[in-house]
């Protein structure tokens, strides 16, 4: 796995060939052996059962037969794999030989391969290991001696390290920060949102000495703190509620695990014990709901769900890996994964080790509990992701296998076929305090007699364990982590990788210190923040001038930082007054939301695509930091996406109420909410132009406006309720003022005494609920569609109460006949699914799914149309542009059956339960752009605020140029 | 838009391309390398500006073509004439875990289609390429490819990213990671998925997912109607005179205070990124109208004829981005489920035709117009699937199960030595025999056409410099020019 690139320079190809046999044994091959065999093809390792360090093993062969044919190089095994004409090549896992040693090798072997001497593999250069326990992130935790400083501005230890290190720098301390950059970049840092206008000026007012500590103590006494850092330990944590791979099966039942975390950071658990509760909080707390939500921790990285026979173990190998992998990086910055297939290259970690230390976990497999989930509100029971040993496991949709294996195997190569010892539990002797310490050290009875293993609670025991365990690193890792997302950058950068590779420390003493103080402050890590961020270091000016190298390193100037994708989104919605701070629950399919980013259903085939443009991570492996890009694609989804769009406008409609429509008021409370400060002269004058700017561009836009109205050419049944005033059968069982038009026939009810019920008001619509029947249109009202085009409009709602199979409209021929032949629309959880069936035909039938759009509780529009035995089906939401059309072939369907609305067919279970506004359907395809103008017309309802004046639309423009800022995108 | 002028001498610029890329730990990879090297290039406007390759090369941009489900080789382009001999028998020995449904390895089966030769270079191809065998004396093939994986999620994942596990970037995201792209208006790497509604790819968007790299190397997947990609169009109601107004104000405000724009190379970047959106939103549309195609063209693709109609339009999509300087295009041919992919199971017959009259007009029209263009000197051609098909037959209806063990991948154009055949497989077909080539070489030599050393191709994550070839990969010499 490790990209070690070797260059071989054994030889100084020259007049090589004629050299006898005996003498390039002497002069080279041996060096090949020595330097690029032997190490695997000793007596000791007998890799392939073959060892290459004498005479009588390179006779002897390997377990496949003998290596040389002597005198025929082409027809040696050996030749043949180090050529990589067969497998397994070789050297495993290293580049190629060079050509030249390639040649000499056959040279060799055609002068009949004499092996003039035993070699012995050269002694791997292992490092002792008490070495090992030196390394600065691995050693116990030292006392450190703050520095002693005179300066002013010298007020914690904090500053004594930072500053000592300027000193030596020749760097002058910056001033500290305006108070209202300062509130700004405490908010943005802490809370992920900018703070009120109010609560600026009543900062700034405010000379206190105190006001400082005592606006830190007041923004990590908020909720919006624990979701803010929370995603931070997500991200480390690789949290996602699905599995991943082909079919990506959601898990609906993980996001406990997101709300015990945010829960446990705004409740400042120790973070020891929010570490051994991930790890075993079922077996240390046994009974607490909090500790076994928190092994949702192991539960939530990719599982591969469909998988050959074959490859079952191997795939519970790979779910362990994940295990230990995560942990590594996540909690000890140790890049643990690189040893399962040899040693790690760079750090003291064996291989014996990494599979000793999956064993711990290797009886305990994901499943699900019933709990009551840690909503404040929530009083049912419901499932939860968890991990450990003795649940039920998962369903797999091909090959499940076993959940697990009694042993755990130390494999070659990590390959399962190629199994060697099994292993008993332990930890990397590295992370102990003395080699005298064994795996059983951390072992204590449990609380309640069961036959588990109790290797997971040693193991949380061993990893918070500051004495003779992994507590140090552990320490240091998330001492760096916090003081990282206070400035952007690390004391090591390196935040996942605390080995031999990662980067050194800026500031090791520093760390040190507040790891330090951490431990012995009961692993608070509110006690952290308020070390970082009373010190000046966190309230200096950030620079003008872009910083140097040195600067940047040395923390000199508050680092200028992108906000991520989490803190951008969530600002808008602070920004505009939309932020809604419901916290915890099932996350939020719907890709625009206005609750904080954190609770966005995390699917990891679908990530939510404004998060990944501005750089969230994959949810694949722990990530420790993010990455950020800069690319035009920000820049159009800020300008041009709908949500953003709607968000400004709606922000812009509310400001002018509050402000009596006057640009001035309203350009100083735009920039007060945005940036936190006042506009300055200039700006203000520049803002009011802009504003009239664009009102005159809009006025004038409007002139040319005409109002999109429905397509009337060729609509055989319309229903517009706003044209209804209620539901009752009037002459000749028709509903009254159903239809537009005396042409078009209206609907009626199945059973007339349970009809649907007209609902009037803003949104006048005609509601099916289990108590009503579905509307039916009889052929002889209706001339049946037959196998011709057609194409219907729907405006309909399925409340959230709703169940999660709606049957909107479709012909019902299901009544007495043995076969379905017709098309439907209906709605299944998130999917909308158009179809034309023929039951009595074999072959494909025509589904036309548009999965993950559909959301409960808002009106969508959707027209589906057959045109020459095509079908397609649009969605348009109220934001006009999450356009979504499928296409499919179906076969020739005959809808000859009675039209129904509300259901298809005598089956209640499928009845739709929701509200219909609008409904057009036509005996022909209309063409794209007609379909576009209906959408058009039923979206302009008085609900979704698309109609808006001038005025309103400039202001959004200019709320939406604000957001657009730098300032606002930027920590400062 | 002027750029601060500190930030254009050579020091800076160093630390500039960094911090566009800030946080991601690539000092030392080969971005850093390129700056050093290359003093004279004028800007770094973003991190996905055009790179000098290591060295030079013909190719520049990519056409990939996955067949996805996996193609049969033997019934495609490794013709095995002792199938025909030994049909029906039972191949003894033959371990019955090598496909993905175990134990349902049956007797060899012949391919149901005539094979017959073309071109100079007299290759037998099957008759359900009518169009394709013409092209065989440009084609190099290497019949000796093989996997690791076994089904179709992580076989085509290790297509694509060179590991079967998550969180790898995929050639494409390597690919603009190295290269960045021409074309500063178009996404640098595009994929499109079947057009015909059938679905992602089994290993959805992960095949084109970016991994550890920044988001911004990711694929782009269009959308198969409405605009084909989001956002690029102004908001309802707004045009491009208020959206005008707007990008001035914005400008005038994040330069008028000094206090509140501090000078930072990715804020100058930041700027400019939204004058670049602006005309991506002009020019981005235009490269995906087919109304400017002549009839000859559509005709020569297809796009009228229904039986390939959607991935016609795709082929000459991709033409288009290539010769608009997109990078990396990417196209699937097939959907998700098996029967609506090359995942022939039961019936290959049936499965195979449906499948290659989607894709041979327009893959062949693509060679053509291509080499019309003057394009495919430039354009190297991929196509291949996520792994071969067994020589047996499935038991319980006409079709092959899955077989990693090998199938054939051709390529064309850029670099590519016309003709070149390489590697073989056994008498069945059954098994990579001569020379056999693995996805890590397949994609060594792909980067090297490129012009890209793929070990010196290099991110640093957790601690490791990683490649797309792991630590693996040689380079196929015997099929570049």
């Amino acid at each position: 796995m490790c990209a070690t690139v070797q260059q071989d320079h054994l030889l100084a190809i020259s007049e090589q060939d004629k050299r006898p046999a005996n003498d390039l044994f002497d002069n080279t091959v041996a060096e090949i052996l020595i330097k690029r065999c032997i190490h695997c093809h000793n007596p000791a390792e007998l890799s392939g059962g073959l060892d290459l360090t004498s005479a009588k093993g390179l006779a002897a062969g390997g377990t496949s037969g003998p290596v040389v044919n002597s005198g025929s190089p082409n027809d040696s095994r050996l030749v043949e794999l180090v050529e990589h004409r067969k497998q397994p090549r070789m050297p495993l896992d290293q580049p190629k030989l060079p050509d030249s040693s390639i040649e000499v090798l056959k040279l060799w072997i055609a002068g009949g391969a004499p092996y003039m001497r035993e070699l012995t593999a050269p002694i791997a250069a292992k490092e002792q290991i008490t070495v090992d326990r030196s390394f600065w992130s691995f050693r116990r935790l030292q006392d450190v001696v703050i520095p002693r400083t005179n300066k002013a501005n010298t007020k914690t230890p904090v500053d004594a390290f930072i500053t000592s290190s300027w000193r030596s720098a020749t760097l002058l301390p910056p001033l500290r920060a305006t108070r209202g950059a300062l509130i700004r970049r405490l908010y943005l840092d802490v809370l992920g949102i900018p703070p009120e206008p109010d609560a600026v000026n009543a900062f700034v007012n405010d000379d206190s000495p105190v006001a400082w500590p005592q606006l830190v103590d007041d923004v990590l006494s908020r909720p919006d703190y624990g979701q803010r850092w929370g995603r931070y330990w997500l991200d480390v944590v690789r949290f996602a509620e699905s599995y991943g791979f082909e079919h990506d099966l959601d898990n609906d039942n993980a996001y406990h695990f997101r709300d015990f975390v945010i829960q446990a950071w705004n409740a400042d658990q120790p973070f020891d014990e929010f570490i051994r509760w991930q790890l075993a909080g079922d077996e240390l707390a046994p009974g607490n709901t909090r500790a076994r939500l928190a092994t949702g921790f192991l539960a939530a990285g990719p599982r591969n769900a469909d998988i050959a026979q074959v490859r079952v173990e191997q795939e519970r190998y790979d779910e362990l890996d994940d295990f230990a992998r995560t942990i590594g990086a996540g909690f000890l910055g140790l890049t643990i994964g690189c040893a399962r297939c040899h040693d790690h290259k760079f750090d003291p970690l064996t291989q014996r080790e990494y599979y000793e230390f999956i064993k711990i976990f290797d009886k305990s497999i994901r499943g699900e509990v019933e709990v009551v989930p840690i909503h404040p509100t929530a009083m049912e029971k419901t499932k939860a992701l968890v991990a450990g040993e003795g649940l039920e496991p998962l369903a797999r949709i091909y090959n499940p296998g076993p959940a697990f294996y009694k042993e755990t195997w130390m494999l070659n190569r990590g390959d399962v076929n190629l199994k060697e010892y099994t292993v008993s539990p332990g930890v990397p002797g590295v992370l102990t305090a003395t080699d005298e310490i064994d795996f059983d050290h951390w072992e204590r009875p449990l609380e309640e007699d069961t036959e588990f293993t109790r290797f997971r609670s040693s193991a949380a025991r061993w990893i918070t364990d500051v004495n003779d365990g992994a507590g140090p690193l552990l320490a240091r890792v998330i001492a760096n982590r916090v003081w990282q997302f206070h400035f952007g950058r690390g004391i090591v950068t390196t935040p996942n990788d605390f080995g031999a590779r990662g980067e050194q420390p800026s500031h090791p003493e520093l760390l040190e210190w507040l790891a330090a103080e951490l431990v012995q402050h009961d692993w608070s890590i509110k006690y952290l923040h308020r070390l970082i961020l009373n010190s000046h270091a966190y309230q200096q000016i950030s620079l003008q001038k872009n910083p140097t190298e040195t600067q940047v390193a040395l923390f000199h100037g508050f680092p200028v930082r992108r906000l991520d994708a989490d803190a951008i989104h969530d600002s808008l919605l602070a920004a505009t007054n939309q932020l809604s701070h419901e916290m915890y629950g099932p996350g939020v399919i719907s890709q625009s939301s206005n609750r904080r980013a954190i609770y966005y259903r995390l699917k990891r085939s679908q990530l939510n695509p404004f998060l990944r443009l501005f750089d969230c991570p994959d949810t694949l492996q722990s990530s420790g930091k993010r990455p950020t890009s800069t690319v035009p694609s920000q820049a159009l989804a800020l300008l041009n996406s709908h949500s953003v769009g709607e968000l400004m406008a709606d922000y812009a409609t509310e400001t002018l109420a509050v402000n009596n429509n006057d640009p001035a008021k309203i350009v100083n409370a735009t920039f007060r909410r945005f940036l936190s400060r006042a506009p300055r002269p200039a700006e203000q004058q520049m803002a009011e132009a802009f504003i009239k700017k664009q009102v005159a561009s809009y006025a004038d836009l409007h002139r040319e406006d005409t109002p999109a109205s429905l397509i009337t050419n060729g609509v055989t049944l319309l229903l517009q309720a706003s044209n209804l005033t209620s539901i009752t059968l009037a002459q000749q069982d028709q509903v009254q003022g159903w239809s537009g038009s005396r042409a078009i026939p209206a609907l009626r009810p199945i059973d007339p005494e349970k009809p649907p019920t007209f609902e009037g008001g803003d949104e006048p619509h005609v509601r099916f609920s289990p108590e009503s029947t579905p509307l039916v249109l009889p052929n002889n009202r209706f001339k049946p569609i037959g196998t011709g085009d057609f194409t219907f409009t729907v405006r309909f709602r399925i409340p959230k109460e709703a169940g999660n199979d709606n049957q909107v409209l479709g012909t019902d021929s299901f009544k007495g006949q043995p076969v379905y032949s017709g098309f439907y629309l209906q709605q299944i959880g998130t999917m909308l699914r158009f179809a034309t069936r023929n039951t009595a035909v074999e072959g494909p039938q025509g589904y036309l799914d548009i999965p993950d759009r559909f959301e409960e509780g808002r009106w969508f529009v959707v027209s589906g149309k057959r045109e020459k035995n095509t079908l397609s089906l649009t969605i348009n939401t109220d934001f006009p542009n999450s356009r979504s059309r499928a296409e499919a072939s179906p076969i020739n369907i005959n809808n000859d059956a009675p039209l129904k609305v509300g259901d298809i067919d005598e089956d209640p279970s499928g009845r739709m339960h929701g509200d219909i506004s609008h409904l057009l359907v036509y005996h022909r395809a209309l063409t794209d752009l007609e379909i576009k103008q209906n959408h058009g017309a039923l979206a302009a309802t008085p609900t979704h605020k698309l109609v808006r004046t001038a005025l309103e639309m400039a202001v959004a423009d200019l709320c939406q140029t604000l957001a657009c800022l730098n300032e606002f995108i930027y920590i400062r | 838009m002027s750029i601060n002028a500190t930030y254009l001498n050579s020091t800076h610029r160093f630390a500039s391309r960094r911090d566009f890329l800030a946080g991601a730990g690539c000092g030392a990879g080969i971005l850093a390398l390129q700056d050093l090297l290359r003093a004279d290039r004028a800007t770094h406007d973003s991190p996905l500006s055009p790179q000098d390759p290591h060295f030079p090369a013909k190719a520049t941009s990519v056409i990939w073509l996955f067949m996805h489900g996996a193609p049969s080789h033997v019934d495609t382009w490794d013709y095995k004439p002792e199938l025909t001999k030994r049909d029906g028998q039972t191949h003894e020995g033959f371990d019955q875990s090598t496909g993905f449904f175990a134990g349902a390895g049956g007797p060899i089966m012949k391919s149901p289609f005539s094979f017959a030769q073309f071109g100079e270079t007299g290759t037998w191809v099957s008759e359900i390429f009518p169009h394709l065998s013409k092209h065989v004396d440009r084609m190099a093939m290497i019949h000796s490819c093989y996997a690791k994986e076994n089904n179709h999620a992580p076989a085509q994942i290790e297509m694509n990213t060179g590991m079967a596990r998550l969180g790898f970037p995929a050639v494409g995201s390597w690919v603009t990671y190295g290269l960045g792209t021409e074309n500063q208006n178009l996404p640098g790497f595009i994929v499109m998925y079947d057009a015909k509604g059938r679905g992602t790819p089994k290993s959805r968007s992960i095949s084109w997912g970016s991994g550890f790299l920044p988001g911004i190397y990711q694929g782009t997947p269009l959308n198969n109607s409405g605009a084909p990609i989001e956002h690029l169009s102004p908001l309802p109601g707004r045009t491009t005179t208020t959206q005008r107004s707007q990008l001035e104000l914005l400008k005038a405000l994040n330069t008028s205070n000094s206090d509140s724009s501090p000078h930072r190379p990715e804020l100058e970047a930041r700027i400019k990124s939204f004058e670049l959106a602006y005309r991506m939103q002009v020019a981005a549309p235009e490269a995906f109208q087919l109304d400017g195609e002549t009839e000859a063209t559509h005709s020569m693709y297809g796009t009228t004829n229904p039986r390939c109609a959607p991935f016609a339009k795709q082929a000459l999509v991709a033409r288009r981005l290539v010769e608009r300087g997109v990078r990396f295009v990417q196209l699937f041919s097939g959907g998700f489920n098996n029967e609506d992919s090359w995942d022939a199971h039961s019936n290959l017959d049936k499965n195979h035709r449906q499948f290659s009259g989607e894709t041979d007009q327009p893959i062949s029209a693509l060679l053509t117009d291509l080499d019309q263009r003057g394009l495919l000197d430039s354009t190297l051609v991929v196509c291949c699937g996520e792994f071969g098909r067994l020589p047996l037959v499935q038991t319980g209806g006409t079709g092959r199960d899955h077989n990693p063990l090998a199938f054939t991948t051709w390529m064309a154009g850029g670099g590519i030595k016309a003709a070149a055949r390489y590697g073989s497989t056994d008498d069945l077909g059954l098994r990579a025999a001569d020379n056999p080539v693995s996805i890590n070489d397949l994609h060594a030599t792909i980067l090297h056409l490129l012009g890209m050393n793929h070990e010196d191709l290099t991110y640093r994550h957790e601690g490791r410099d990683i490649r797309l070839t792991d630590v693996e990969g040689v380079v196929v010499k015997e099929i570049i020019e």
